[in-house]
């Protein structure tokens, strides 16, 4: 779907695509390789969203352009319309709370500070990034990384007043 | 098992390791500031006795910044209470800077706080017939500044704080946000070895989150010891050390490392100041986040 938004302002090829997410996301947002994004767009020409041609350049290997089609647009309207599913409880964590006093390990305090001292690893790190980035959707990207990883801890807290 | 999770000190826990006799400090290096010896507190409640603090023993290194999380009803801000003298303790000992203090007057506290020790209240206690600079340069004043240097001291504090439009205001037209931050900025106006603090970010949007960590990492770099309480984990991901309570005990007590994604990091490394992220771990972060 980002690469449907973004050719609907203009065609553009592959490696006009990926600048254009590191542009915008900066390192808020691990831009996807140029492999990855081949790939996508050929999915989406399969799937009739998107339609390309080659243009032919006369010091360089022809270069593939690819735009929208109709199909494309109301795929893309769509998307923008439907509200997003908010994010799926990351259960990794919480099957290993639940499911390792089968596998014999009982000590779930010491399962829930390893999981919270990574937790506050993991939010240092964030913001330090977020202190390093220019307001923009970049920054509000790490912020709200930084709120679901809030939410995470709360909830570890939780887990913690409940099962230990 | 429970008794193994006691060690004062910042260790791994280890299930079934003995606490050692007497608490340690987090880190070589740190001569303790503060100590508090198998500190209980329980209070007396409708003809029952409740147990906030049930054995807490805590070396707290000078120039520490350390954050106490936990569960709400944990006894996080009692333990801060206990440890600023605003209430005694029922047993145990706390010792500051080489000297007993649980068994000081209020008075003798008073002193104290006056001089050594800066304490944010989760409900900012600000003098409100005094205007927001005078209720900061008081502090300064009494805790043995010249005039000049109090005021200059308040200039600082709040433009710090983004209040400088507000020194002239009464604490009681300050939004909670506002009020806070003129707590923290008179609790840090005597620049106490000791700085205290309940939820000092509890009523503030992100960028006045922002100033107040960034008071806090100052005071932090030019070696005051910090404890606060918070459950911001933004705060608490910012301190070099974290003790969480349950139940009134330490149930966890780690050295923070540098940041990375993985539960392993940090667990044994040295505390240091964050370094940059790489971006294959930072590219983990937000794709489990994305």
């Amino acid at each position: 779907m980002p690469l449907l938004a973004l050719l609907a302002k203009e065609p553009a090829h592959g490696y006009e695509l990926k600048m254009l997410l590191e542009q915008i996301f900066g390192e808020a947002y691990p831009s996807p390789n140029i492999g990855q994004i081949y790939v996508t767009l050929q999915r989406l020409e399969r799937d009739g969203l998107v339609a390309s041609q080659d243009v032919v350049q006369q010091t360089r290997p022809n270069k593939r352009v690819y735009e929208l089609t109709p199909a494309g647009r109301v795929a893309l309207a769509n998307w923008v319309d439907q509200p997003s599913e908010g994010p799926r409880i990351r259960d990794d964590f919480f099957m290993k709370l639940a499911l390792s006093p089968l596998a014999g390990a009982t000590d779930r305090l010491g399962l829930i500070n390893r999981q919270r001292r990574g937790y506050l690893n993991q939010m240092r790190g964030l913001s330090t990034l977020a202190g390093a980035t220019e307001p923009g959707v970049a920054r509000l990207l790490i912020e709200g990384a930084i709120l679901h990883l809030q939410a995470d801890l709360d909830w570890l807290e939780r887990c913690q007043e409940e099962l230990v | 098992m429970i008794g193994a999770r006691l060690a004062g000190g910042a260790t791994r826990i280890r299930p079934g390791v003995k606490a050692p006799a007497s608490p340690r400090p987090a880190q070589p290096g740190h001569p303790v500031l503060l100590r508090a010896s198998s500190i209980t507190k329980i209070f007396q409640a409708d003809g029952g006795q409740v147990p906030a603090i049930r054995g807490v023993d805590l070396a707290l290194g000078r120039g520490q910044f350390v954050a106490v999380m936990g569960p709400s009803g944990s006894g996080k801000s009692t333990l801060l209470h206990l440890l600023g003298g605003l209430e005694r303790p029922t047993s145990g000992e706390i010792w500051l800077d080489g000297r007993r203090v649980d068994t000081l007057s209020q008075a003798r506290w008073a002193v104290l706080r006056r001089r050594h020790v800066g304490f944010v209240f989760q409900f900012f206690n600000l003098l409100s017939n005094m205007t927001v600079a005078d209720n900061v340069e008081l502090a300064a004043l009494m805790g043995g500044a010249t005039r000049r240097q109090a005021a200059q001291r308040r200039d600082e504090l709040l433009g710090e704080l983004g209040l400088r439009g507000r020194a002239d205001a009464a604490p009681a037209r300050l939004s909670g946000g506002e009020q806070q931050r003129v707590a923290l900025a008179r609790a840090m106006a005597n620049r106490p070895s000791l700085l205290l603090a309940d939820e000092p970010t509890g009523n503030l949007d992100s960028a006045a989150s922002r100033g107040v960590l960034r008071l806090l990492g100052r005071a932090h770099a030019d070696g005051q010891t910090i404890l606060l309480v918070t459950h911001d984990a933004r705060v608490a991901s910012a301190a070099e050390r974290v003790i969480c309570l349950s139940d009134g005990m330490v149930v966890d007590d780690a050295l923070m490392g540098p940041p990375g994604p993985g539960p392993a990091a940090g667990l044994t490394a040295p505390a240091g100041p964050p370094s940059a992220l790489s971006s294959a771990a930072l590219a983990r972060v937000l794709r489990l986040r994305g």
